[in-house]
């Protein structure tokens, strides 16, 4: 269905539209990007509206490489946390930009694209050219509307990813020539790819490849060392996409590719994999704990999320499946949130320090009760959208790995003491400074996002419904690998 | 030589025409304009006659040259380069110009014929005799400027070095042809292979390996790229490279069986050494031009992987690799260098060449820094430019092999690159500093670089276009 590509060229056209318009109009740039943003919502919606669709053009005949989208439930999931979240992102830089705003919008539309591609690609080819397209845009924002420190930043984060996506697509080209040797023609259709048979030393290695290239952005520790700083450096719309969306490409492929084409390795490599979560779990929450810098702690924090996700992948359970799925939304929510908060704060007293601020609560009531129910939402309070992910994560992966389990729940416990000392440093206390208190714009969206957060919270049905086809074809391929 | 024969020869012909004319009007009446319009009319001609009677199959054409579908790409690359040369020394050169300009046209097209000869060469003279008119031309266009001092200095340097090789290349070719008497190409690599012979073609190799700037034999390449005029640097880091690789792949793939080995492990070791040090000595240049003499010698070496596997398997992916790396390699450096060249001028003392002179182009100059940034990007292998597919299709090979060795150090090299590329685009993205000059008009120019750039995300986004032709234009398989 030929409607499907324009969930990728859409937001590259209307975001060259935005450059233009704003040349001509101030502040054109917002409204075109908003606009164009809620139509491919709603379009995004619609579309996925019967049943899977997909698209296959041939592209590179020399080696049978096709522009094939999928959308199916998972994948549409995720275009809508991406569009949702681009609107966010859009509504947060509504006057936070400076400087060259048509360029800004052109660049966060290009990335919204090239993330949209990320997740419709059903072709190994077109996914590495998405998965390089899209740092790009992103580099840009962080490198020309960051802060004190961005080219420091931009380059660590650019070089981290790519250079890691280069073992992917060696691993790719591998897995393509494989199919040759055993088919007689080169491949790079996922479909396809999954019906190879590979011998388990090289199913490992490629694994290896992808898994690398994955890991690094999702991040686990010890590839987490870009994340800190990108985050801290980009501007409020930048962390909410790093954190809301492009964090979550990284369990995308792992869902997508790793598992399904390598499930003998990736169970084999399980026990690695999952002590690597949990130690990025009470890594992340130790590190979020002694940081000063309001960005640097939800930086960190997401480590320690993304954590959870990786063990529940890993353990290879339905029920942990689930909770990774609940996690990537709720996570992508409430991290967004509070990157959106720390935006606000920034904006106000042009300062992240958590030092700077202090007793906030008494100028400004609102932010503080919004900000408190993202501070508990990330804690995984129950009602909720994290408490559901954590809690079916550990649940589902006490099957498998009771150890690690135990030691990821403290997680909860760390993250709930680093949560309340940001809530209290930067809320409570004497009043230092005064602030202007939440906007209606400000105020209109951030209510938005405590709804979502506790909608999914009561209703994590519907983001079970959406996924379940991939998760069920997951687990068929498991019960076939396991003997 | 039969008409046939001569009717094969037109690029040539059109181009060694252009020459003689182009010497006349310099007799007759100088005039900068009129000598840029000849020379880019004789390139183009020369590039339709080309296109016309495209071979399709090998023809030879006396003892000396033949006409065959890779050579005559290759030719059509290097005309490519030579028009995008003729077309920025207009504007780089200004209008009242204290150099003349007829000459540097006239060499131009010299230079032109050289590598155009040398690409249909099948003889041992005509080789020797092509490679040294492509060199001797350019090594005057090198110091086109003698009121600088760095120019001089790295034309002189240019040319011991040039000469010591050539000498190589000639011994070598001593050396086989005293093995075995023969001096067609292809004669001349006859199993079995004596020592004698053996030495004596890796003789020659080394002696095409300096042309290409190579690891061992590239410790001129910086100092005369940085020497040069910014257009004379463009035209050695794209004709002279692109020609000489011409005949180092077709004379690696005549390489008997028996020599595979040995040579797959020189020549590896020499791509890894590319690779790495050229790489690596990249990371800490200021200046443009040297961090570019530095990126060709690892783009060589990446190359040069082509020229290895050509030894193992499949000789078709090999050459379809090697023309579209070359062809993303040679747009990526002639925009690169286009850039350069429309922002300096050839009568400075220098170039605008130092990496903080070019802080915050983009806000200046948006299209030009744009186009630079994305040359960047295909060197740097991004997806959606043409430098992607080529590094695609070098790594297949490599994959397709198990090279791991290869592919390791493409890898490794790749990641170290991006940092010093990236280094130049984020340059040109800050806040700028003080005003940029850039060459006034020169629309024809500036069209011409919009084109190539256009070509280099085309072919880039939609690899088909070129990649699934690309075995009816080679001819192969």
């Amino acid at each position: 269905m030929v409607a499907l590509s324009l969930l990728i060229w859409l937001p590259l056209l209307c975001g060259a539209l935005a450059w233009i318009g704003e040349k001509y109009v101030r502040g054109a740039g917002n409204w075109i990007t908003l606009i164009s943003l809620t139509g491919l919502l709603i379009l995004s919606i619609f579309i996925g509206g019967d049943g899977d669709v997909s698209l296959s053009w041939s592209w590179f005949a020399r080696f049978n490489i096709h522009f094939a989208l999928l959308y199916d439930g998972l994948a549409r999931l995720m275009v809508v946390l991406t569009l949702a979240l681009g609107i966010l992102a859009v509504a947060v830089s509504w006057q936070e930009i400076e400087q060259q705003q048509g360029f800004f919008h052109f660049n966060l539309m290009f990335s919204i694209a090239g993330i949209i591609g990320v997740f419709l690609a059903a072709d190994l080819f077109l996914f590495f050219l998405f998965w390089e397209v899209m740092l790009l845009p992103m580099t840009a924002l962080i490198l020309i509307w960051g802060h004190e420190n961005r080219r420091y930043a931009a380059i660590k984060f650019f070089i981290f990813t790519q250079a890691s996506s280069l073992l992917m697509l060696v691993a790719i080209i591998a897995l393509a020539l494989e199919h040759q040797t055993q088919t007689a023609q080169l491949s790079f259709n996922l479909r396809q790819l999954q019906s190879l048979n590979l011998d388990s030393q090289t199913a490992w290695w490629m694994m290896l490849g992808f898994f690398i290239a994955f890991a690094v952005k999702l991040p686990m520790v010890p590839l987490h060392s870009w994340l800190p700083d990108a985050h801290t450096q980009a501007p409020t719309a930048g962390s909410v996409l790093l954190a809301g969306i492009l964090l979550k490409t990284g369990a995308y492929g792992l869902i997508r590719i790793v598992l399904p084409l390598f499930p003998e390795a990736s169970m084999e490599f399980a026990p690695i994999a999952v002590t690597l979560g949990v130690l990025s779990i009470i890594y992340g929450a130790l590190m979020a704990y002694s940081q000063s810098d309001f960005k640097r702690l939800v930086a960190y924090s997401s480590i320690s999320h993304m954590g959870f996700v990786l063990l529940a992948l890993f353990s290879w359970r339905e029920v942990a499946l689930q909770g990774a799925i609940l996690t990537i939304v709720a996570h992508g929510l409430s991290s967004a949130a509070l990157f959106a908060m720390a935006g606000m704060i920034q904006h106000r007293i042009h300062s992240r320090e958590l030092g700077n601020m202090g007793g906030l609560w008494a100028s400004a009531p609102k932010m503080a009760s919004v900000t408190l129910i993202f501070v508990m939402a990330g804690i995984g309070m129950p009602g909720m959208a994290n408490f559901n992910g954590e809690l079916f994560t550990l649940l589902g992966s006490y099957q498998a790995f009771p150890i690690h389990t135990i030691i990821a729940a403290l997680g909860i416990i760390g993250s709930a003491i680093y949560g309340l000392h940001l809530f209290q440093r930067a809320f409570q206390g004497p009043p230092d400074i005064q602030i202007n208190d939440l906007r209606k714009r400000e105020l209109l969206y951030t209510c938005l996002l405590v709804l979502a957060l506790i909608y999914f919270g009561l209703q994590p049905q519907v983001i079970l419904d959406w996924s379940a086809d991939t998760l069920n074809s997951l687990l068929a391929v498991a019960k076939e690998a396991r003997p | 030589m039969s008409l046939t024969e001569l009717a094969l020869l037109w690029p040539v012909l059109i181009v060694s025409a252009g020459i003689l004319v182009l010497m006349l009007q310099a007799a007759w009446q100088r005039n900068n304009v009129l000598a840029q319009s000849l020379a880019v009319i004789s390139l183009i001609l020369a590039l339709l006659a080309l296109v016309i009677q495209y071979p399709t199959g090998m023809t030879p054409i006396t003892l000396l040259f033949e006409y065959e579908p890779i050579g005559a790409f290759f030719s059509l690359l290097l005309l490519m380069v030579g028009i995008s040369v003729a077309l920025l020394q207009g504007p780089y050169m200004g209008k009242h110009s204290h150099e003349v300009a007829e000459e540097f046209y006239m060499l131009l097209l010299l230079s032109c014929l050289g590598a155009l000869l040398l690409v249909m060469s099948r003889h041992v003279a005509s080789v020797i005799l092509s490679i040294e008119l492509m060199s001797l031309s350019m090594l005057a266009l090198l110091a086109y400027n003698r009121q600088r001092k760095l120019a001089l200095e790295g034309a002189m340097k240019y040319l011991l070095l040039t000469g010591t090789a050539t000498s190589v290349l000639l011994l070598g070719f001593a050396i086989l042809y005293a093995s075995n008497g023969q001096l067609l190409l292809v004669d001349m690599l006859q199993s079995p292979m004596s020592l004698l012979a053996k030495g004596g073609f890796v003789l020659v190799l080394a002696g095409l390996a300096f042309k290409l700037s190579l690891v061992p034999l590239h410790f001129w390449t910086p100092d005369v790229y940085q020497g040069a005029p910014v257009n004379s640097t463009l035209l050695l880091t794209s004709l002279s490279k692109a020609a000489v690789f011409a005949l180092f792949i077709k004379l690696i793939l005549l390489v008997p069986p028996e020599f595979e080995a040995d040579m797959v492990r020189m020549l590896s070791w020499m791509a890894i050494a590319s690779m790495l040090l050229g790489n690596w000595l990249a990371l800490q240049q200021r200046s443009l031009k040297r961090l570019m003499a530095y990126s060709a010698i690892a783009h060589m070496g990446y190359v040069l992987v082509a020229g290895v596997i050509a030894m193992g398997i499949d000789h078709s992916l090999v050459l379809e690799g090697v023309s579209y790396y070359l062809l993303a390699y040679l747009v990526a450096s002639i925009l690169i260098f286009a850039v350069l060249t429309l922002v300096s001028n050839l009568d400075d003392q220098q170039d605008l060449d130092d990496l903080p002179q070019l802080q915050g182009l983009f806000w200046q100059h948006p299209w030009l820094a744009s186009i630079m940034a994305l040359a960047f990007l295909s060197l740097a292998g991004m997806p959606i430019t043409i430098g992607f597919i080529g590094k695609f299709y070098l790594l297949t090979l490599a994959v397709k092999l198990s090279a791991w060795w290869l592919v390791a150090a493409m890898i490794i090299g790749s990641a170290v690159g991006l940092y010093y590329y990236l280094r130049v685009i984020f340059t040109l993205f800050a806040p700028l500093q003080k005003d940029i000059y850039q060459a006034p008009g020169a629309y024809l120019s500036k069209l011409w670089i919009g084109v190539i750039a256009a070509g280099l995300l085309l072919l880039g986004i939609l690899p088909g276009l070129l990649g699934d032709q690309l075995r009816g234009i080679l001819a192969i398989g």
